[in-house]
């Protein structure tokens, strides 16, 4: 069976990328994308302790973090659509402010 | 003039480097802590059935075929309907923010969306195209 250090790592790893995409990026859609991943790397965690102690809880926290991003996603490109129709652009450092 | 797919340098990578430290810093973590060994399921547990059965708050026995065992987990039916709730909202909230602006109805944070439509109308020769301009002769 695969060490729960495994998959810490590999949720480390998935984590920090989708930090990298948010730090560097300023493309709403790969904002969007790397957080993803980020909550992503969370589900990762959630399953591999659900094996480690041998309780579905943690699966179960996966679906619902599923569910969430789903919302977040749904929420986030409506928002996107906006910041496009505004400012003809999906450049995350365009709006700045909350003037129009 | 080439139209290739070119390397977005957009941005700084410095910020990047943030992430690249906290990978080593966990890294180094994670290698020096050591786990016991995984619990584990089981060979015959029914893990999507008691998954089922801990979302709907019921009994995992009574789903159980000859042979499978249950695995434990809580309750989560109150959970699972906030979670539809929330899913809905979001939703409704995506349906209101994508909603394209009505001629003249001031749906969009501030925009006034008539007279750009009156300007696109002009701009393909429409009504007011003689203030609009174009290229034809």
């Amino acid at each position: 069976m695969i060490p729960a250090e495994s998959y810490l790592l590999l949720s480390a790893a998935v984590f920090c990328i989708g930090l990298f995409g948010v730090l560097t990026r300023r493309n709403a859609l790969i904002f969007l994308m790397s957080v993803e991943l980020m909550l992503n790397a969370a589900n990762i965690n959630f399953v591999a302790f659900s094996l480690q102690h041998g309780n579905l809880t943690g699966q179960v926290f996966a679906l619902f973090g599923m569910a969430i991003a789903a919302a977040e996603v749904a929420i986030g490109i409506g928002i996107i659509l906006v910041l496009y129709r505004n400012f003809s652009d999906v450049d995350v450092t365009k709006a700045t402010t909350m003037r129009w | 003039m080439t139209n290739r797919p070119r390397l977005n340098t957009e941005g700084s990578l410095v910020a990047g480097l943030a992430a690249v430290g906290l990978f080593v810093v966990l890294t180094v973590v994670f290698m020096g802590v050591s786990f016991p060994a995984p619990v584990g399921f089981g060979e015959n547990a029914a893990i999507t059935k008691s998954l089922g059965a801990a979302m709907f708050d019921i009994a995992p026995g009574q789903l159980m075929d000859e042979g499978q065992t249950a695995v434990p987990g809580e309750g989560f039916l109150v959970a699972f309907l906030v979670i539809g709730v929330l899913l809905d909202a979001a939703l409704d909230g995506a349906v209101m923010l994508a909603k394209r602006e009505e001629k003249g109805e001031n749906v969009g944070l501030g925009h006034d969306t008539a007279s750009q439509e009156e300007a696109a109308v002009a701009a393909d020769g429409g009504p007011g195209a003689d203030d609009a301009g174009g290229d034809e002769s």
